[in-house]
């Protein structure tokens, strides 16, 4: 405090004493704090490697359908094709492996890219995929209650402050949104 | 050059544990007293102050540097004591309560904080101020604590309990001059 009168009160108040937390209290929290942190780290060690493996296994086992299928197909125009006629192959159905291992790097790029662009935004919340921003939820709830459909904005709303506890929704909003 | 919290906090949601250590190690003083003192049940302060740390935790992915790292974690610590007020039944509206021309009367442990106590004086001042504390309406005992455990400013107190600077000067104002007549006996 600036105020010189506030010397004598402030004084008092710190001789009051400096309680701590208990140190089972400060080991609990740690522990939480240091497990949060594994567990984010660990899901970033594996992440890109457990997508490359399953891009791979998904690659692979696409190729072979389309390869069974074209050799399924080879067989049943065997007999026609003797007969004189030229048969093309059908048109693949499905991508080849080489397209799909082609493809493997983008997504893989998508996975890289992800965090990075959240780390790029430190002020946005994190979201699951497919759901909107907060603030496109909160214009949403806002055009329900235009909407006079109140009940559903209640319940998104609710879900909401579920979702995103610390968020500050701003004044304006705020009362355009919340029941009247 | 020593982290500052701001980059403590960064650093955490980035992975780094030892970045928390250092960074709960600087507030977990502050603000336990913040809510001991807000609270006065030991235990449920207790509960409240693992809840608010969970929240940074929990929350570090989307903590952003835009105020200090001490706003954003007494304005957490604002927001679960209103909730806990609100579970326990008790409006709210008297956090908010701040009319200079209408104070909140003193509780009777305040009055009885005024009487002669027969322990030595500095003891008994002492006593006096803690009650007189506890005493205060929540928002002005509120703001002293944010002062004075968090050492925010004016308008870190504003933007941490959602009012406004001139609001929160009114408040301390207040808090100081009760405080200081439960000293002066």
């Amino acid at each position: 405090m600036a105020e010189p009168e506030d010397d004598k009160v402030l004084e008092h108040y710190r001789a009051l004493g400096r309680d701590e937390p208990p140190s089972e209290l400060d080991a609990r929290i740690l522990d939480a704090a240091r497990r949060a942190a594994t567990s984010r780290s660990s899901r970033r060690r594996w992440a890109l490697p457990a997508s490359i493996a399953a891009v791979i296994v998904l690659s692979v086992s696409v190729a072979l359908q389309v390869q069974r299928e074209r050799s399924d197909v080879a067989d049943q125009l065997a007999a026609p094709a003797e007969g004189g006629k030229a048969v093309t192959p059908a048109a693949p159905a499905a991508p080849s492996a080489s397209d799909n291992l082609m493809r493997a790097p983008a997504l893989e790029r998508k996975l890289e890219e992800a965090p990075a662009g959240r780390s790029a935004q430190p002020g946005r919340l994190s979201r699951q995929p497919g759901e909107a921003s907060p603030e496109k939820w909160l214009a949403r709830i806002g055009e329900l209650r235009r909407e006079g459909r109140d009940d559903e904005a209640n319940r998104q709303l609710a879900e909401f402050r579920r979702r995103f506890p610390d968020y500050r929704i701003p004044e304006p909003l705020r009362q355009e949104i919340e029941p009247r | 050059m020593e982290a500052s919290d701001e980059q403590l906090m960064l650093a955490y949601a980035a992975g780094d544990a030892t970045a928390f250590e250092t960074l709960y190690a600087r507030h977990k003083g502050g603000l336990y007293r913040f809510v001991l003192r807000g609270i006065k049940e030991r235990g449920i302060a207790e509960e409240l102050f693992q809840e608010i740390w969970v929240r940074v935790i929990e929350a570090r992915q989307r903590y952003a540097p835009q105020a200090r790292f001490t706003t954003w974690l007494y304005t957490i610590a604002h927001n679960r004591m209103v909730d806990h007020w609100r579970k326990r039944g008790l409006n709210v509206v008297p956090l908010a309560r701040d009319d200079p021309d209408d104070p909140a009367p003193l509780e009777p442990a305040a009055e009885a904080a005024r009487e002669p106590q027969r322990q030595a004086e500095t003891n008994e001042q002492l006593e006096r101020l803690g009650r007189a504390l506890h005493a205060l309406p929540p928002a002005q005992r509120e703001a002293f604590l944010m002062r004075e455990e968090g050492g925010l400013s004016l308008a870190e107190i504003a933007t941490a309990t959602g009012s406004n600077e001139e609001a929160v000067k009114s408040r301390l104002r207040y808090a100081v001059a009760k405080l200081r007549e439960a000293l002066d006996g």
